[in-house]
């Protein structure tokens, strides 16, 4: 494992502050087997477990100390224990016990040596094994982490019929090594951070060393060494932690579950931050097109892309504004409609006693509840869902009288649209923004969906994300890879993102097309 | 909180005043036909048909008693002010947003009231320059009245359905009030001139007839047929179905692409060979200002589709056949054109062909035009009208059938 | 952090929101003026503006160069600080007036064609308070918003174009001369300052990453707005022809409602409303950070910001004086009049200074 230079920032508060921050251990082995006793509330609780054993070849008692359900106990029988036992005698080499062990001894992956108690109970409750021997004011640190969880599966949100199909799971190891699956390069650097006072998470922050600015690999890590807070649980809390507003509709921060779309945005000069318990990785920093965009768009074919592309661009914009322009054509610019819809609207409505606002809310946010709910329903009753939802949604309201058909098709164009926005966050930020659209839509009409419109924009020109503005390459300019709504042909994309490292702009020289004879 | 009590008055206001402008859909009343008439006293007669939504637009919401459409008459100065009285009448807010024609009575039409009545609507927001005027032989009253189509129960569709039709026979000019508010200055503007009195008569054209005259039996009552001619804001006459379409072709921007006409067999006299005439490019207008008379020479290349020759004379095959009719209908052409022009110049003392946007061409400054007074040199111009038709396709068969008598 | 986002502009965002600052007048009252000076070759104008501003742009962009310095810090360099103070009190007059006079005529062109029982207080509040909002943003962001926001008002520009095609005639320009050539010039030269926005724009240099990209975007905006206003003009006469587009009160809006996409979308104008929206609050942006700009650099501050919000409410509650549009177009004749002559004379005005100076210079060593 890299160097950890993050320990020191954290200071737990355990145990009645029964030592101090960086008390080190002491030369008696029963003083320290009884400190981290004490610590760990044993016996009371018995998650931790300690092994005594007599070690043959320093001729020394020994400890071994680790937590139940974190650690895999064969490593511990078959490259810790084993060996301390079974090692009798071997080409003497004078010096510390720690090396001389890890040396000679310790079959295990890697070990390092700890001198604090501090230091002890990050490693144990990290799943690592500790081993202590009388004499010795050091121990020794194991690693044998091996906590449960699943295996590696299918992408539940960001589906892609075409494209790699594995996603990121539970475990940060697993998910690092995902990406190094797919970025096989010398300089994919992998710090560790971490964060939290009282019980401190790392974070992993990967980026391509030669292509990423160093600019931004400092500005991020400041951002997130600055974090000052108890715990944090996983990444989708970190991402808050992290974001510069934290009241803005708009995400700074991508989400992702995959790993190949990981990779991508790496070579593109972002970071990845991975963590445990987090099927994610966060990609900072991000533009709204990262937003915008799925890997898919790269993977289809130019036309194919495009045309996804094109598609997605239009249920944004659906999603958007259809409910505020049906409202402000129907109670401010009657004339826009032509006559025989008109026509058909105003006599459905006749028998609707609601004005065209309320029964545009009734429904939305019937959509709306109906969303959350099958998010939330339990899975043995899911089918019932979607019976109530084409009740309220349907023909039944129409004929209840409670709204026009019309609005029936409004409301599920608008929600159909705002399923094909492939990120959460900007999915949630359209569907809030579309209810103030409506208002102000039904307040002023068309000047006011023009003038908010408008402040939209400009306020998301204003946003930036870790100094990256949210609109760039397109405002500001920027020569890009021209990879915004629509996608260049693969031997097209030419540069990387400008806030990538400058030294490593061009990602491809632009070739001749070599004609097939 | 200072921030939120400067804008809190401000919301309310917004919540409780704005709604001015803002109107439910089924609270307003949307008149699709306006007819006027002349009143006494300066006052005009205001006629709405107001559409009935529920009636014909959707199997939703349908009221089976109801009539398509609500027709009221309201005599006031004006028509915004009729509108505001309509509405101790009517039980919704009326709306002028989806008018789209209005019909003016001959009477009021010659009359100056006229152009009061359409200048000043236009004032009305809802009133738009897009709205097409159509001249009714009786009172407009009567004519809204009449006017119940038999294929469509909604009255804006038929008004819609109509006005693409007059697009494609070009029987009847498209007049808008833009038009109207174009041709003021002394040039001619012609409506569309349509009734639903019958005063039939037979003419061997089959196109030299007024609306009204067209003999027909059964079908809707209202004929739509020729166009009023308006100068200086009033009506001065009126042209048949045929001279509109001449007038049609003599405008350098076609708006009508294709007609269908007869003309008179070249080589039997009793009969008439039915073809279609497209335009494929703009009339060419050269007006020669510097001469007294003015000289104008207009030329129309046309493509005709001969569809039928009931004389059963082999044009098709025959190219001598052929030369004879492109000839025939050359000169049928050219001899109603110059009539026309010539009408134009002794009986209404003006143009309705846009030449002068031709004449406008020749000089450099507005004030040139104005004072070389085009109406005026018109009347006496030396016109030269050449159409070039040149015959394109036969139909689907080679040679009519003939009957081989043994 | 990262060097892209200096808070400065490039030449794409400089050039859309000279675009959106000068374009947009082909949509408001002055094609009014336009016709009622030029007849049927109103179209015409626009182009002889551009001629009769290139001459002080000819003068003020070399001394600008030289200096390197925006216009305002040149007054105050070449003038001294007192009469620098002078004139750019001025220049705050004449923009302020601008600003609350252009605004209120806008407000009155969205209260009468679209929302007439709507009060007028409510609609100018809303519109100048979206105004300060974006205002508020920046300078950068405003030059950001116009540069996503000038295609969206491009492509509904054309598409109006588009739609109003069929019933247009190109025939209606002629006769070309229109009043006559001598008129057209002079009313060409007495009405310029309609565009005399982009000498005032100059105070902008400061926000630009470079003199040659301020010179270039300057230009090409320019360039291309009194193209377009030229277009819409020749529209307006194309479509309601001459004496009867004189009676017109908004052309632009006139035009929205005639056009129709075939024949089944029409009454398009809402649509058209909504973009026109936005370039106008972009425009009054833009004017409300140049007033507060001119402001707080005449009062030498360094923070103005803060006078946004001031700025604001002063220009509604001044706007809200005049009772209806026509009392508004006359103060709004004597505001480009007055406005035309500053214009003209204050880059002549620097580059004597300028001569004077250096010659004294010169004259010393």
């Amino acid at each position: 494992m890299p160097h950890d230079k993050g320990w020191r920032k954290s200071r737990a508060k355990t145990a009645d502050n029964l030592m101090t921050e960086d008390q080190p251990f002491s030369f008696r082995l029963q003083t320290n087997a009884d400190l981290l006793k004490e610590i760990f509330y044993y016996p009371t609780n018995l998650a931790l477990k300690v092994r005594n054993l007599y070690i043959p070849l320093l001729d020394r008692e020994g400890m071994v100390f680790y937590w139940e359900d974190s650690v895999d106990t064969q490593t511990i029988e078959a490259h810790i224990v084993g060996p301390l036992l079974q090692t009798k005698e071997i080409a003497m080499d004078s010096g510390d016990i720690a090396t001389l062990l890890t040396k000679h001894v310790l079959t295990a992956a890697s070990s390092k040596k700890i001198s604090f108690i501090q230091e002890a109970i990050d490693e144990l409750i990290n799943g690592n094994t500790v081993l202590f021997t009388e004499g010795y004011a050091h121990a020794l640190s194991i690693s044998t982490t091996s906590f449960e969880g699943r295996t590696i599966s299918l992408p539940t949100v960001e589906n892609a019929v075409k494209g790699p199909k594995e996603a990121f799971i539970e475990s940060a190891s697993v998910n690092r090594s995902l990406i190094r699956k797919h970025v096989r390069e010398h300089d994919l650097i992998c710090e560790l951070i971490t964060v939290g006072e009282r019980a401190p998470k790392q974070v992993s922050m990967m980026y391509l060393h030669s292509i990423a600015d160093s600019e931004l690999i400092e500005g991020v890590k400041k951002r997130i060494m600055d974090i000052d807070t108890d715990t944090i649980m996983n990444l989708s809390m970190l991402e808050q932690h992290l974001e510069e507003r934290p009241y803005s509709l708009f995400p700074s921060i991508l989400a992702t579950e995959r790993p190949d779309r990981a990779a991508s945005f790496m070579y593109e000069g972002h970071i990845v931050l991975i963590m445990d318990n987090s099927p994610l990785a966060l990609i900072v920093p991000v533009t709204f097109w990262a937003l915008f965009q799925t890997g898919e768009d790269w993977y289809l074919r130019w036309a194919y892309g495009n045309f996804i592309r094109l598609i997605r661009l239009i249920s944004v914009f659906v999603a958007l504004f259809t409910p505020s322009l049906y409202i402000a054509a129907v109670t401010f610019h009657v004339e826009m409609i032509p006559p025989d819809l008109m026509l058909a609207i105003a006599a459905t409505r006749e028998r609707v006693p609601f004005p065209t606002l309320v029964e545009v809310l009734i429904m939305e946010v019937s959509f709306e509840i109906l969303r959350e709910a099958g998010i939330r329903i339990p899975s043995v009753i899911g089918p019932t869902i979607g019976i109530l939802g084409a009740l309220i949604l349907g023909q039944a309201a129409v004929q209840a009288n409670i709204v026009s058909p019309i609005l029936v098709v409004i409301v599920a164009i608008t929600g159909l649209s705002s399923f094909a926005i492939p990120e959460i966050s900007f999915n949630f930020g359209i569907r809030i923004l579309r209810f103030l659209m409506l208002f102000v839509a039904f307040f002023t009409g068309f000047f006011g969906i023009g003038l908010l419109s408008t402040f939209l924009v400009a306020y998301m020109v204003s946003l930036k994300s870790f100094g990256v503005p949210f609109l760039s390459p397109m405002a500001p300019f920027q020569p890009s890879a021209k990879d915004l709504l629509y996608r260049p042909i693969l031997r097209d994309r030419l540069l990387r993102p400008f806030y990538a490292s400058p030294q490593d702009q061009v990602r491809q020289k632009k070739t001749e097309r070599k004609s097939s004879r | 909180m200072r921030k939120l009590s400067f804008l809190l008055p401000w919301v309310f206001m917004l919540i409780l005043t704005a709604c001015g402008d803002r109107a439910e859909l089924e609270d307003l009343g949307h008149v699709v036909v306006l007819g006027v008439d002349k009143a006494e006293d300066h006052q005009v007669a205001v006629t709405f048909q107001i559409a009935n939504p529920q009636v014909g637009s959707t199997s939703q919401a349908s009221a089976e008693n109801e009539p398509p459409s609500d027709i009221l008459t309201i005599t006031a100065p004006d028509i915004v002010s009729a509108k505001e009285l309509a509405q101790s009448v009517a039980s919704r807010k009326l709306n002028f947003t989806h008018l789209n024609t209005m019909i003016i009575s001959e009477e009021l039409a010659r009359t100056k009231q006229f152009h009061h009545v359409i200048a000043s609507s236009t004032g009305d927001r809802e009133m738009r320059r897009e709205i097409h005027i159509i001249i009714s032989k009786e009172k407009a009253s009567e004519f809204i009245h009449a006017n119940k189509p038999k294929l469509e129960t909604r009255p804006h569709k038929y008004y819609a359905f109509m006005q693409d039709r007059w697009r494609d026979i070009g029987f009847v000019p498209d007049a808008t009030i833009n038009r109207y508010f174009e041709r003021l200055s002394g040039e001619l503007f012609l409506a569309i001139y349509a009734t639903t009195t019958r005063s039939p008569k037979h003419e061997k054209d089959e196109d030299q007839y007024l609306a009204g005259q067209v003999p027909q039996q059964g079908g809707d009552p209202v004929q739509v047929m020729g166009s009023a001619v308006f100068k200086f804001g009033q009506m001065i006459g009126t042209l048949t179905g045929e001279e509109t379409r001449i007038a049609l072709f003599l405008r350098p921007k076609a708006v009508n692409r294709s007609v269908v006409a007869s003309y008179p067999d070249p080589r039997k006299k009793d009969f008439r060979v039915t073809v279609r005439l497209l335009r494929v490019s703009p009339t060419d207008v050269k007006i020669n200002v510097h001469k007294d008379p003015t000289e104008v020479k207009v030329r129309v290349p046309l493509k005709v589709q001969v569809i039928q020759i009931p004389s059963l004379v082999d044009y098709v095959l025959d190219l001598k056949y052929q030369e004879q009719l492109k000839r025939a209908i050359k000169e049928s052409l050219e001899s109603k054109a110059n009539a026309l022009v010539k009408k134009t110049q002794e009986q209404f003392a003006s143009e309705p062909f846009k030449w002068y946007l031709f004449a406008r061409k020749e000089f450099w400054t507005m004030k040139d035009y104005r004072e070389y007074q085009w109406e005026k040199k018109y009347t006496e111009a030396k016109v030269q009208i050449e159409f070039m038709p040149s015959i394109e396709s036969f139909g689907k068969q080679f040679k009519p059938p003939q009957i081989h008598e043994q | 952090m990262i060097k892209i986002s200096d808070g400065k502009l490039g030449v794409k965002e400089f050039t859309a929101l000279v675009f959106v600052t000068i374009a947009i007048k082909g949509t408001d009252t002055t094609p009014d003026l336009l016709i009622y000076a030029g007849m049927n070759a109103s179209w015409v104008l626009p182009i002889f503006f551009t001629v009769f501003i290139f001459i002080p742009l000819l003068i003020l962009f070399p001394l600008m160069k030289k200096h390197d310095q925006g216009l305002l810090e040149l007054i105050f360099r070449l003038a001294g600080k007192k009469v620098g103070i002078l004139i750019c009190f001025l220049l705050f007059l004449v923009i302020l007036s601008s600003t609350t006079v252009n605004s209120r005529s806008y407000i009155d062109i969205i209260n009468t064609m679209y929302y007439p029982l709507t009060p007028l207080t409510l609609q100018y509040f809303l519109f100048l308070m979206v105004c300060y909002f974006i205002a508020k943003r920046g300078f950068e962001s405003i030059g950001r918003a116009s540069s996503v926001m000038v295609w969206y008002l491009v492509v509904s520009g054309i598409i109006l174009l588009f739609s109003v095609w069929k019933k247009s005639h190109w025939l209606n320009l002629f006769p070309l001369a229109g009043p006559g050539i001598i008129p057209l010039l002079r009313d060409g030269a007495a009405y310029s300052s309609i565009f005399g926005e982009i000498v005032l724009l100059a105070v902008f240099l400061p926000f630009l990453r470079s003199y040659q990209d301020f010179r270039k975007a300057s230009l090409i905006g320019f360039g291309f707005s009194a193209f377009w206003v030229a277009i819409l003009c020749a529209f307006y006469t194309m479509v309601f022809d001459y004496p009867s587009v004189e009676y017109l009160n908004y052309p632009y809006h006139q035009l929205t409602r005639v056009a129709s996409l075939g024949g089944l979308i029409t009454h398009l104008d809402a649509i058209f409303l909504g973009f026109w929206v936005i370039a106008s609050v972009l425009h009054f942006s833009i004017y409300l950070y140049m007033t507060a700009y001119i402001f707080a650099r005449t009062l030498r501050l360094d923070a103005f910001e803060p006078l946004l919000l001031p700025l604001t409410g002063l220009i509604l509650l001044i706007g809200l004086i005049p009772d209806n549009i026509i009392t508004l177009n006359q103060s709004r004749e004597f505001v480009i009049f007055s406005a035309s002559a500053i214009v003209f004379f204050l880059p002549l005005f620097l580059w004597g200074l300028d001569r004077w100076k250096g010659r004294r210079q010169s004259e010393k060593a």
